[in-house]
């Protein structure tokens, strides 16, 4: 097991190295850099002195290396749109507020998506299967922006209970403010919702159809010890190993939700730092997020070891 | 409002800046229709009595880039630094809506007879650490801005004082710039050149003083730090969230500080005009500007009595761009005739009211009303040349032959069958999408050839495009930094740097006529200069006018003293308070 | 069952006994031994193919029918609808900007006065074409990578496994966003940027199968038989993924209506004069308080033909799921 995750953990190293060796070079390839706005009114002379105070004049070889160089030892670099802010700083400002954000959307919609799950499957082939699979698709069939917009304008325009805008800070960053929070939460876990309550119906549904369960019904076990026993554990593995990634993914931000209800989070602020062309920030926060998703994937393979201990690891068994 | 005004610096004022203001709401009538009165019909709310919660929230579409005032580049940073920083002067409307430039920083002034010699006298006013402004405050912030290190926009401002051209270019020192701090409170500065408009461009937050100190501690991690800022004005930062939002509150070493009743001032970003008018409705937000058909929806609201509707002649002007450079991928836009037929041949009340929901005014000229030269409003003083043009090619027939004769200049046939010509685009928003299918269908119809759309959503692509001239012409717009026409003149001399936006224009005639306003100090002679100029322009199509911008702010009835200045803020709240909100 | 009925139908040829040469045969000759004719009428069923059965259990489904039914209505709409108006698409008029939807204009007007109608079925057939060529590129690129992984296997499915880790690990938007910045707005770089990321779960869908397939004794057999890795490739593997193939097409199709639609939002999709529904809703979203009839009309249209799409998808996948065949 050591082994394997010493194997597993070189890996990741070398493709992080890819990773931000690919997003390097796309992002050089990209036309203009962060300072094309700003030099846009200096004589020639002039700007090429502001390109040079921010090493932007180097060929890109040469930025590449000083790059690597810094990532090596966990030094992404300043920002060169907001001098002085720092991968770290910013994440560790937004994060917080990326993490409550995704953790409430993940926990109403997974939630909800599970009940859901379980009455469709349930209740097969029935009207209420079927309004069920209808409702959860049809509310991933509105753009979020669209539907975000709209719980807006119902929710706190004309009907005035929620904040317009705002997220809790302070004190209440983790925990109260919830008022702020309602409608945001809730535009976004209608995804969530979606997924899983169709996810879990198809594989409670896949394992109604086992042979073990035939057998176990043979063996005269009730209707709830089948369940208990046999169905619950088997139909959680899609469930619990897609979990790790609903979470990871959730936390890197959502931009629409943040730009409508004006919540400083890290979406927002990634997508602003790519069209600012802020190669330090959009670097660090590419290689972080990738990192958080090799780790995820990981993780996911030895929770499926312990989930169903049939499973090999990958990379461990020879074809 | 107990601003202090002294007889010297009132009379000198007048003479200098403060002239753009008196004047401002006589220039909007006659440049372009009368648009400019404040609509709201609606008394104020409260009877004038600051209410216990003095808060205030406004938006932004975008964060600070920089809380560097020498480094200043966007319209939300003039607003948001001006209210946390004190310059010479600070800009005030009146009820009438129109702008007083006020002495701030400094108490008076005097200008020596030949117009050269400006000495400051600076009042008692301190930093939000409690260490005062001195003149060596102001001394170094013109040096620093001046330095060519540093790359700062707007440096070109400083340009007219004397030296200061040279070590921009990298040519002369930093000790040649003529400003001197005499004493702690004495500032004095020499000009090259006696340009009547000089006090207008020190107005500028480019100007405002800094501490050597601090930025030689932090250096650039200074720049969007707001724990390491200080702060000379009304406000100080006390929170900030990048990419949402900043909180202001006073700043008790203000001079005036008895008179900022406002306790909080938040900004908020927040792009959508959905959201935004939401936030009106329920009074979380207090002012704010719309340039979409947002406005028509708001102006109801200021019909009831909620807001307050201030529309005024903005002083921006937005033209078509010919490539003059190359000729574009046409290869036909440095023939006058060709261009010409463009110019003449769309309908711009008709584009205003489509593809600008009717909110700006017809541009036929380039300089827009509220332009001052001298004591008198330019616009009033000059027709707009392009009105005689479309007389003479008043149908699409005319615009046709006329664009015809000119392809058969260039090519030598009169074929315009194959003709096609490309308007290049920064596709944003609905309304830059709009403007920009209007004019292609439009065009495409009055010259009778096709023309392509080339949409870049990024200013970055749509700069790579501009500089590869891949266009034949494109929508430019042009807001004045100072009163003064010479504002927009400048970007037309052939060798300026705003040559490759603006298409280089380049004309012997017009840079003779440019060249000799540089010693000219007489308004009335740089009038009649200006004048030919402009018609050089018009009459040779280097451009073909399109609109004039027009601002339209709304703002809560409770809120009172509010000032909305056309030239750098243009949103003073320093002394707006809330009355009657409840 | 099938086994039942051949073994009851041998049973009774046998019990004929030696048939001689000459003898001609005719049904009645056979006589049902063993097993009553009634016993047989119960228990047999009409021999179906594979796609028949499928077939058989998507009628039974009534929202994938009712989804089935809408697609087809979408089709016909978005190719004769925009005629039916009798306005252009792209024609303004400067005298009925923004009317409320009427007689004359169905669906109303935009700021530009061009009629909604017309617009939203263009900008549908648009959006449906670049969802259908997508999911086209996914499933082609992705069924080939993933068979060549499986098949080959070793260092070819080595290396593109860990292209695929490395590709996916970044966060798609920015590959998009990229790309559209690289290539500029244009269709092509549209096409690449929404397809380059969804190839990968295809892939590995398809090599999983494979895989499987790889193993099992028909290809060996082939292999035996001299046929080229492409022939076996062509004429085995992909028509045996098939099922898979095709619900990835229509379970991506939505997908790509709605990345088309984000990255219209960001500004990044199709470049004016061209429409989609996401250039429509993203115009339309602007005006949500004022005209909200510019946002219905598309976003509801955009909403039912996903929906739809999502709807016949979950029915394909119920129905050519063999594991579901009772």
């Amino acid at each position: 097991m050591v082994k394997y995750a010493l194997k597993r953990f070189a890996t990741m190293i070398v493709m992080l190295f890819i990773v931000a060796t690919a997003t390097f070079f796309m992002l050089a390839a990209v036309p203009g850099d962060a300072l094309t706005e700003r030099t846009a009114r200096l004589p020639e002379d002039v700007a090429a002195r502001v390109y040079a105070r921010y090493g932007l004049d180097k060929p890109a070889p040469e930025r590449y290396v000083i790059t690597m160089r810094g990532l090596v030892v966990g030094d992404f670099g300043e920002s060169i749109v907001f001098p002085g802010q720092t991968v770290q700083s910013v994440i560790a400002e937004k994060g917080p507020i990326s993490l409550r954000l995704g953790f409430q959307q993940v926990i109403l919609g997974v939630g909800i998506g599970l009940i859901l799950g379980v009455i469709a499957t349930v209740r097969k082939n029935t009207w209420v299967d079927y309004g069920i699979i209808a409702f959860s698709i049809l509310m991933v069939s509105v753009p979020t922006l669209v539907f975000g917009l709209l719980l807006q304008q119902v929710f706190a325009g004309t009907l005035g209970w929620f904040p317009v805008i705002g997220w809790p800070s302070g004190d209440e960053l983790m925990f109260g403010g919830w008022e702020y929070t309602v409608l945001p939460t809730l535009a976004g876990s209608f995804g969530y919702m979606a997924m899983y309550a169709r996810l879990l119906k198809a594989s409670m549904s896949d394992v109604l159809g086992q042979d073990y369960i035939l057998a176990a019904e043979a063996r005269g076990l009730s209707k709830g010890q089948i369940v208990r026993r046999h169905m619950i554990r088997n139909a959680a593995i899609p469930i619990v190993t897609k979990l790790p990634m609903t979470i990871a993914m959730c936390l890197t931000g959502s931009f629409y939700i943040e730009t409508i209800f004006a919540i400083p989070g890290l979406g927002r602020y990634y997508i602003q730092a790519i069209s600012g062309r802020d190669v330090t920030m959009v670097m660090g926060f590419t290689v972080v997020i990738a990192a958080m998703y090799m780790v995820v994937i990981f993780l996911t393979d030895i929770l499926y070891h312990v989930v169903d201990p049939r499973i090999q690891l990958a990379g461990k068994t020879s074809r | 409002m107990s601003m202090q005004n002294f007889a010297v610096s009132r009379r000198a004022l007048l003479a200098g800046s403060a002239g753009i203001a008196t004047l401002a709401g006589l220039a909007a009538c006659s440049g372009g229709g009368n648009d400019d009165q404040s609509q709201g019909s609606a008394a104020p709310a409260g009877d004038g009595t600051p209410d216990e919660v003095q808060e205030m929230n406004l938006v932004e579409l975008n964060d600070l880039q920089t809380l560097d005032v020498n480094d200043i580049r966007n319209e939300n940073e003039f607003e948001v630094l001006s209210e946390l920083n004190e310059g010479l002067f600070r800009t005030f409307t009146d009820e009438d809506g129109i702008d007083h430039v006020e002495p701030a920083g400094c108490e008076d002034y005097e200008v020596t007879d030949d117009g050269l010699t400006y000495t400051f006298h600076l009042r008692d006013n301190g930093w939000s650490d409690g260490q005062p402004v001195t003149a060596q405050h102001y001394v170094d912030s013109i040096l620093r801005l001046c330095n060519p290190d540093n790359g700062f926009s707007y440096a070109f401002l400083a340009e007219d004082i004397a030296g200061a051209a040279a070590y921009m270019n990298g040519e002369g020192a930093a000790e040649d710039i003529a400003v001197a701090a005499l004493d702690d409170k004495t500032l004095e500065i020499r000009l090259a050149n006696p340009i009547p408009f000089f006090l207008a461009k020190l107005s500028n937050v480019c100007f405002d003083p800094v501490r050597m100190d601090l930025i030689n501690e932090y250096a650039d991690t200074m720049s969007n730090d707001w724990e390491k800022q200080v702060y000379s004005g009304p406000f100080k930062i006390t929170s900030r969230t990048l990419e949402n939002s900043i909180v202001l509150e006073p700043n008790e070493h203000y001079w005036d500080k008895d008179n900022v009743k406002l306790q909080k001032l938040t900004y908020t970003i927040v792009t959508e005009d959905a959201t935004r008018s939401q936030l009106l409705s329920s009074k979380e937000l207090d002012s704010v500007d719309c340039s979409s058909e947002y406005v028509t929806q708001w102006a109801k609201l200021a019909d009831q009595g909620q807001l307050v509707y201030n529309k005024k002649a903005d002083v921006g002007s937005d033209y078509l761009a010919f490539n003059h450079h190359t000729g574009g991928p046409s290869g036909l836009m440095n023939n006058v005739k060709c261009c010409l037929a463009i110019s003449c041949c769309f309908n711009r009340e008709d584009f205003n009211n489509t593809a600008l929901s009717g909110l700006n005014l017809p541009a036929y000229g380039l300089i827009p009303g509220g332009i001052l030269s001298g004591d008198e409003e330019y616009r009033s003083t000059y027709e707009e040349p392009l009105h005689a043009l479309l007389e003479q090619y008043d149908t699409p027939e005319k615009c046709q032959a006329l664009f015809k004769e000119g392809v058969k200049e260039v090519t030598g046939s009169d074929d315009v069958s194959g003709v096609e010509l490309l308007i290049l685009t920064q596709q944003q928003n609905t309304q830059s999408k709009n403007t920009t299918e209007w004019l292609a269908q439009q065009i495409s119809a009055g010259v009778g050839v096709t023309v392509n759309i080339n949409a870049q959503s990024e200013t970055a692509n749509f700069v790579a495009e501009r500089d590869a001239n891949n266009y034949d012409f494109y929508l430019m717009g042009w807001n004045a930094d100072f009163s003064d026409p010479i504002s927009y003149f400048d970007l037309f001399a052939t060798g300026s740097g705003y040559a490759k936006f603006m298409g280089g224009y380049s004309n012997a005639e017009y840079d003779e006529m440019y060249e000799s306003l540089k010693t000219m100090s007489d308004s009335a002679e740089r009038t009649a200069v200006y004048q030919k100029m402009e018609q050089n322009i018009i009459e040779n199509a280097g451009i073909a006018p399109v609109y004039y911008t027009v601002r339209h702010n709304f703002t809560q009835s409770y809120v009172m003293n509010m000032s909305f200045p056309q030239f750098g803020n243009g949103l003073e709240v320093s002394r707006a308070y809330i009355s009657g909100k409840a | 069952m099938k086994n039942k009925l051949k073994r009851a139908v041998s049973y009774a040829v046998d019990s004929l006994g030696h048939v001689p040469q000459d003898v001609t045969l005719v049904p009645e000759d056979f006589v049902t031994r063993g097993i009553s004719e009634a016993d047989l009428e119960g228990n047999m069923r009409p021999p179906v193919s594979y796609w028949s059965d499928a077939w058989r259990r998507f009628k039974k489904n009534p929202l994938a029918v009712a989804a089935l039914v809408v697609l087809g209505l979408f089709v016909v709409l978005v190719i004769f609808a925009p005629m039916t108006s009798g306005h252009d698409a792209y024609l303004m008029d400067s005298l009925v900007t923004n009317q409320e939807p009427s007689g004359s204009y169905w669906f109303g007007t935009d700021a530009l006065g061009r009629d909604l109608w017309t617009r939203v079925w263009v900008g549908a057939r648009v959006s449906l074409i670049v969802a259908i060529a997508c999911a086209m590129v996914q499933i082609i690129v992705g069924s080939i990578c993933g068979a060549a992984m499986a098949y080959f296997g070793g260092i070819v499915d080595e290396v593109l496994m860990r292209i695929i880790e490395v590709v996916s690990s970044v966060p798609s938007l920015l590959i998009s966003l990229l790309i559209m910045m690289v290539a500029g707005n244009n269709m092509g770089a549209l096409l690449l940027a929404m397809c380059i990321t969804s190839w990968m779960d295809t892939a590995r869908q398809v090599r999983g199968l494979v895989k499987g397939l790889r193993e099992s004794d028909y290809v060996a057999a082939a292999q035996c038989l001299g046929a080229s890795p492409m022939t076996i490739i062509v004429r085995h593997l992909i028509p045996n993924t098939l099922s898979i193939l095709l619900l990835d097409l229509f379970m991506s199709i939505p997908t790509y209506i709605f990345s088309e639609a984000s990255l219209s939002f960001l500004g990044m999709g199709l470049k004016a004069p061209e429409i989609s529904l996401g250039t429509l809703i993203s115009d339309g979203q602007a005006m949500l308080q004022i005209y909200p009839f510019q946002l219905f009309y598309p976003a509801l249209v955009l909403c039912l033909i996903v929906l739809a799409f999502n709807l016949f998808g979950d029915g394909l996948r119920d129905a050519l799921d063999p594991r579901m065949r009772k």
